[in-house]
C-alpha cells in the first residue's frame, strides 16, 4: 500500500516537473538568446491557456485545430511581436529597465486576461483533461490519465528536440552564439535580431503549451495570477542550470514537481495546517537554496559604456528648496480637497515613501527589491504586534513600533538579499521576488493562533486574516484627525526625500554611486561590494517597512490583498516611469499607483452609471484604464530615463528666465485662489495647472528668447539620434561631427598642428574596434 | 626587492589557452613594460592577478604572500590598484568626485591609517594635470584625459603596486610625453612598482627599465629595451613570422 502510494505520487510529481520543464525551457531559450529574462513568461502561459479554452470550450473548435491554432500560430505570433515591438527596443538600457519592461508587459497581460475573460466564482473558466479524465492506462497497477501521460511524453520529446535544435541545427547553434556575440555573429554573416524573433516565438509557444497542460492537472480552473506566477516555478527550475543549461533546468524541473508532490502526500496536513501554503511556496524555497549553492559569479564592469539612462543629482539648495515647496503646496490642496480625495492622496503619499525605498535601492545603487510592499507587510505585522496603545478610538500606534518595524525589516532585507548580492543583479530580483510571494502565500495566511514552543504562548501573525492598524501618535503629537495625517506623512516624505539627496551627496552616496557604474573598479579600488550592497538593500528594506506600515494605518484595516506581489510590480514600474533616480520619481510613481490610476477608474465607474445609454462606452475606457499603466511601463525602453527627468530638463532650460518664473508662480496662486473662491471645481483647477505647465517653457521662450540660447546649446550633442558610423551614410558629415571626433579621440584641431600623432590615435582607435 | 611576482598562471577559456604558464615579476623602483600583439593576454593577466579572474593554475605573490585565493578588494587593500583598457570610470560623477570616492574607499578600508580626502584630492589632480576639467562630468572628457582620471583615482588608494593597461591610448602626442614623465616621477622615491601595458611602443621604450612580451598566452621574451628591440622572436610576433614555419 505504501509503495503504491509512493508510486501515485512519483508519477504524478513526474508530469508535474514535465510540465515545469515545458515552460523552464522556454524561458531559458529566450534568456540565452535574447539576454532578457523574461518575467511575463508565465502571463504568456496564462494569455495561451486562457486563448485555448475561448476557442475549445467558448467557440467549441475541435481540439487538435484549436491546438494548432494556439499553438501552431497565436503563441508564436504573439512571441515574436513581443520581441520585436518591445524587447529588441531594451538595447543599450541599464538591467533596471531590462527587468521593469517585461514585468510591464505581464501586468498588462494581467490586466488584459481580467477585461477579456474576467474568470469568477459563479462563472469560472473551466477546461477538462485531453481525452477526459476517465481514459486511464495502468502502470504498475497505478492508474494515470492520457492527459498526464501526454505530458510526460511531451516534455521528453521537447527536451530531445530542443537539443537536437540547438546542437545539430544552424539556426540553433547561431541562437547559442546570438549570446555570446551578437556583433562578431553578424560579422559572420548570421542576423541576431531575427533569431532572438525566433527565440522568442518558441520560448511564447513552449509558454502556452505549458499553460494548456497544467490548467486540467491543477483541478481545471483557471485563474490569472496562479497562471501568470508559474513563472516562479520555471524559475526555480531554470535556476538550476543557471539559466543556461537545459538538461540541468530539465533535472529541477523534475526535483520541483516531485517535492511538491511528496510534501502532499507525506506531510500530515491535519497535525500541520501550514502544509497547503508551504507546498504553494516549495518553488521559492528551492529557487533559494539554489541561489545558496551558485558560484559567485565574475564582477562585471560597465556592461555598456554609454547607458542611455541619465539622472541628475539637485544640490542640497535644491533639494530643500524643492522640500518646502511639496509642504506648502500639500498645506494649500488640504483645504480645497474633500474628505474622500485627502484620503486618497494620503493613501498616496504612503505609497510614495514605499517608493522612496525604490529611489535609494535602484535609482542610487542599481539593485531592484521587486517586493517593496511585501516589506511593508512585515513593517504592518510588527507595527500591530507591538506598536499600539489604547483601545477602540483611542488607540494610536506609537513611534517605537514605526522604529521596531523598520530595524526588524531592515534585518529580513540582509537574510532575503544576502544569497543573491553575490551573484548578478537579476538574482537578487528573482529572490526578493520568490520573498514576496512567500510572504503572501504562507506569513499573510498564518491567522490563527500557533503556540510557540519556547515561550509557551500562543501567537498569531495575521490573526483573522485582517489587522487593524490606528493611525500614529508620536509623544505628544497626534496624527490621528485626517488633514494632520496628510501633513503628517506629506512632512515626512519630504524630509526622507531630502535625507536621501543628503545621503547620495554624502561618502557614502558617492561609494554607492561608485558600485552602481562599475562594481570592477570599486572591487579593484578595495571595495567590500558585498557589504555596501547589503547596507543599502537593508536600509531601503527599512523605509519600506515604514511606509507599509503607514499605509495600512492609513487604511485603518488591512488584509492579504494589500500587499499583493503585483502591487510591488506596479509601484516599481510606476516609479520607474516617474524616474527611478529621482525623489519625486517616487512621488510621481506612488501618486499615480494610489491616487491618479484609481481615480480616472472611478470617473468611468460614475460616467457609466450616470449615463446608462453611454455605459458600454465608458465600460471600454474603464477596462483601458486598466492596461493603461501597463501601456506606459512599456514604453520605458524608448525613455528610460523616466518623466521627471524630461520635466527636469525641460525646466533648466528655464532656469534663467527668472522673472518668467516668478510670474508662472503668481498665475499659479492666483488659479488656486480661484478654486478657493470656488469660481470652478478642483478637477478644472488640475487641468488648468496641466495645460499651464505644459504652456509654460513655449511661452518663456517667446517672452525671454536669450535665456534659453545656452541651454540648447549644452543639450545638442552631434551623436544625438544617428549612430556615429551611420554619420556620413544616414545624414551629412558636418564640422560638428569631426569636433566631436576629435575631442573623443583626444585629438586637438589642425589648426593647432599634431597632424602625425592624430593619424597615430586613429589607427589605435581602429585596433582597438 | 620584488613586490609582485606571478608564477606559472594558466587560464582557458575553453579550449584556448589564453595564459599558458606565465610566470614574470614587478619590481618596485622601475616601470615594467607588458607588451604582445592584441589578444595576447595581457588584459587576462591583469584580471589574474586583481583578482578579477580565477586562473586555471598558477600564484600570485604580493610581497612574498600568496594573495591567490583572495577577493578583488582583499588584494587593493593590500597595496594594488589598476586602471582598464575599457574605461571603467564611475559615469554619474564629476572627475573631481572620482577621484575623492576613490579615497573615500579607502578610508572605509578598516584598516586605519586614513588620509585627508580633500587635500590628497586635491593634489593628485594637480600631480595628473586636470585642475581645469576636475568639475565636469566625467563622460563628457575626451578619452584621453579619461585614462588619466583612471590613474588619478588609482594613485588616491597609495598603492604600491600600480597595473596600467593602455593609460596612454586617446592621449596626443604632448599629453603623453607629460605622462611619461608622470610615470618616472611615480616610481622614482623606489617604494611604487608600475607594470605598464601599452601599444604606444615609444613611450614603452623610453620609460620602461624591463619588457616582457607576451604573444598567443606565452611569454616570448623578456629584457631591456634594446634586446626587445632587437630579438627576432617579438619582430616574428609584431610582423608575423616568415613564411615556410
Amino acid at each position: 500500500m505504501a509503495l503504491r502510494e509512493f508510486l501515485q505520487y512519483t508519477i504524478l510529481g513526474l508530469v508535474t516537473g514535465g510540465v515545469y520543464g515545458i515552460a523552464a525551457s522556454g524561458l531559458v531559450v529566450t534568456y540565452t538568446t535574447s539576454g532578457i529574462f523574461n518575467f511575463a513568461h508565465g502571463a504568456t502561459a496564462m494569455l495561451g491557456a486562457f486563448l485555448y479554452w475561448q476557442v475549445r470550450f467558448g467557440w467549441g473548435w475541435p481540439a487538435p485545430i484549436a491546438l494548432l491554432f494556439v499553438l501552431g500560430f497565436a503563441a508564436p505570433l504573439l512571441g515574436a511581436v513581443l520581441h520585436m515591438a518591445i524587447m529588441k527596443g531594451l538595447r543599450g538600457t541599464s538591467e533596471v529597465t531590462r527587468i521593469v519592461v517585461p514585468i510591464s508587459v505581464m501586468l498588462g497581460f494581467l490586466s488584459l486576461s481580467t477585461w477579456v475573460w474576467n474568470p469568477t466564482p459563479h462563472d469560472p473558466r473551466i477546461f477538462r483533461k485531453f481525452f477526459g479524465a476517465s481514459r486511464t492506462v495502468s502502470i504498475f497497477g497505478i492508474n494515470i490519465t492520457y492527459h498526464e501521460l501526454l505530458a510526460m511524453a511531451l516534455a521528453v520529446v521537447i527536451a530531445l528536440a530542443l537539443r537536437w535544435l540547438f546542437y545539430r541545427t544552424r539556426s540553433g547553434v547561431a541562437m547559442r552564439a546570438v549570446v555570446d556575440d551578437p556583433a562578431l555573429l553578424e560579422l559572420n554573416g548570421g542576423r541576431p535580431e531575427r533569431l532572438a524573433t525566433m527565440s522568442w516565438a518558441l520560448g511564447a509557444l513552449l509558454a502556452a503549451l505549458a499553460g494548456i497542460l497544467i490548467t486540467p492537472i491543477q483541478g481545471g480552473a483557471m485563474s490569472a495570477n496562479a497562471l501568470t506566477l508559474l513563472v516562479l516555478d520555471a524559475i526555480a527550475a531554470a535556476m538550476f542550470g543557471r539559466l543556461r543549461s537545459l538538461p540541468r533546468t530539465f533535472f529541477g524541473a523534475i526535483v520541483l514537481g516531485l517535492s511538491v508532490n511528496y510534501v502532499v502526500a507525506y506531510f500530515p496536513a491535519d497535525k500541520w495546517t501550514w502544509v497547503s501554503n508551504f507546498r504553494v511556496s516549495i518553488p521559492m524555497i528551492l529557487l533559494f537554496v539554489v541561489l545558496l549553492a551558485l558560484p559567485q559569479d565574475r564582477l562585471r564592469g560597465a556592461t555598456i559604456a554609454r547607458s542611455r539612462e541619465r539622472f541628475r543629482l539637485p544640490s542640497m539648495r535644491t533639494a530643500w528648496i524643492a522640500a518646502v515647496s511639496f509642504v506648502v503646496v500639500m498645506f494649500l490642496l488640504r483645504s480645497i480637497l474633500a474628505p474622500t480625495a485627502m484620503n486618497s492622496l494620503a493613501f498616496g503619499m504612503t505609497l510614495s515613501i514605499i517608493a522612496l525605498s525604490l529611489v535609494l535601492l535602484t535609482g542610487y545603487a542599481g539593485e531592484i527589491n521587486l517586493a517593496a510592499v511585501s516589506f511593508g507587510a512585515l513593517g504592518t505585522i510588527i507595527v500591530f504586534h507591538f506598536g499600539i496603545t489604547g483601545h477602540g478610538f483611542a488607540a494610536r500606534t506609537t513611534l517605537f513600533g514605526y522604529i521596531v518595524a523598520a530595524l526588524f525589516c531592515a534585518g529580513v532585507g540582509a537574510l532575503v538579499a544576502l544569497p543573491a548580492l553575490r551573484l548578478r543583479g537579476l538574482y537578487l530580483a528573482l529572490s526578493t521576488m520568490a520573498f514576496g510571494v512567500f510572504v503572501s502565500d504562507m506569513i499573510l495566511r498564518e491567522i490563527g493562533d500557533r503556540k510557540l514552543p519556547f515561550f509557551h504562548t500562543k501567537f498569531a501573525i495575521f490573526p483573522s486574516g485582517t489587522l487593524t492598524v490606528p493611525r500614529p501618535k508620536f509623544g505628544p503629537f497626534d496624527f490621528n484627525a485626517m488633514p494632520t495625517f496628510l501633513m503628517f506623512t506629506s512632512v515626512l516624505f519630504a524630509l526622507l526625500g531630502v535625507g536621501l539627496i543628503a545621503f547620495r551627496h554624502s561618502n557614502y552616496g558617492r561609494r554607492v554611486a561608485a558600485l552602481k557604474d562599475s562594481p570592477a573598479a570599486a572591487a579593484t579600488l578595495g571595495m567590500n561590494v558585498v557589504k555596501l550592497k547589503l547596507l543599502v538593500f537593508m536600509l531601503s528594506a527599512a523605509i519600506a517597512g515604514i511606509g507599509g506600515a503607514l499605509m495600512s494605518s492609513q487604511l485603518g484595516s488591512v488584509d492579504l490583498d494589500r500587499f499583493d506581489i503585483f502591487i510591488s510590480l506596479s509601484l516599481l514600474m510606476l516609479t520607474v516611469v516617474g524616474g527611478i533616480g529621482y525623489v519625486s520619481g517616487a512621488l510621481l510613481g506612488g501618486i499615480l499607483l494610489g491616487v491618479g490610476f484609481p481615480a480616472i477608474d472611478n470617473t468611468f465607474t460614475k460616467l457609466g452609471l450616470d449615463h446608462a445609454t453611454l455605459h458600454t462606452l465608458f465600460h471600454f475606457g474603464n477596462r483601458l484604464t486598466l492596461i493603461l499603466p501597463a501601456t506606459i511601463g512599456v514604453t520605458m525602453g524608448r525613455n528610460p530615463s523616466g518623466a521627471v527627468h524630461d520635466i527636469v530638463t525641460n525646466f533648466r532650460k528655464m532656469a534663467k528666465a527668472r522673472p518668467v518664473l516668478i510670474g508662472a508662480g503668481v498665475f499659479e496662486l492666483l488659479l488656486y485662489l480661484g478654486r478657493r473662491a470656488n469660481l470652478y471645481n478642483n478637477w478644472w483647477l488640475l487641468v488648468f495647472t496641466f495645460v499651464f505647465l505644459q504652456l509654460l517653457p513655449i511661452v518663456a521662450k517667446m517672452l525671454m528668447p536669450q535665456a534659453f540660447v545656452d541651454a540648447d546649446e549644452a543639450a545638442r550633442g552631434p551623436e544625438d539620434d544617428v549612430p556615429l558610423e551611420l554619420v556620413g551614410v544616414d545624414r551629412p558629415f558636418t564640422e560638428d561631427d569631426r569636433l566631436f571626433l576629435d575631442t573623443q579621440l583626444g585629438m586637438q584641431a589642425p589648426r593647432n598642428g599634431n597632424g602625425i600623432k592624430a593619424s597615430a590615435a586613429v589607427a589605435a582607435a581602429e585596433v582597438e574596434l | 626587492m620584488a613586490h609582485l611576482e606571478m608564477h606559472n598562471i594558466v587560464v582557458s577559456f575553453g579550449g584556448n589557452r589564453a595564459l599558458d604558464d606565465i610566470s614574470m615579476a614587478v619590481d618596485s623602483g622601475i616601470i615594467t613594460g607588458l607588451i604582445g600583439p592584441n589578444g595576447a593576454g595581457k588584459t587576462t593577466l591583469f584580471n589574474v592577478v586583481t583578482g578579477l579572474l580565477t586562473p586555471g593554475a598558477g600564484h600570485t605573490l604580493l610581497d612574498g604572500k600568496d594573495i591567490t585565493k583572495l577577493p578583488p578588494h582583499r588584494r587593493a587593500q593590500l597595496g594594488m590598484a589598476r586602471t582598464f583598457q575599457r574605461l571603467e570610470l564611475f559615469t554619474s560623477l564629476t572627475v573631481r568626485d572620482n577621484i575623492r570616492v576613490a579615497g573615500e574607499i579607502r578610508n572605509h578600508w578598516g584598516v586605519g591609517n586614513n588620509i585627508d580626502v580633500h587635500a590628497e584630492t586635491e593634489r593628485i589632480i594637480e600631480l595628473i594635470g586636470l585642475e581645469e576639467v576636475a568639475d565636469r562630468e566625467v563622460s563628457e572628457i575626451p578619452t584621453g584625459q579619461a585614462r588619466v582620471v583612471e590613474v588619478g583615482r588609482a594613485l588616491m588608494t597609495h598603492p604600491r603596486v600600480l597595473l596600467l593597461d593602455e593609460p596612454a591610448s586617446g592621449q596626443t602626442e604632448a599629453e603623453t610625453e607629460r605622462f611619461g614623465q608622470l610615470l618616472r616621477h611615480l616610481v622614482s622615491d623606489g617604494t611604487l612598482a608600475i607594470c605598464l601595458v601599452e601599444h604606444d611602443m615609444s613611450l614603452v621604450m623610453r620609460v620602461c627599465e624591463i619588457i616582457h612580451v607576451l604573444d598567443y598566452g606565452r611569454m616570448i621574451a623578456v629584457g631591456a629595451p634594446d634586446e626587445i628591440r632587437n630579438d627576432q622572436a617579438v619582430i616574428d610576433a609584431y610582423l608575423g613570422a616568415p613564411a615556410g614555419l
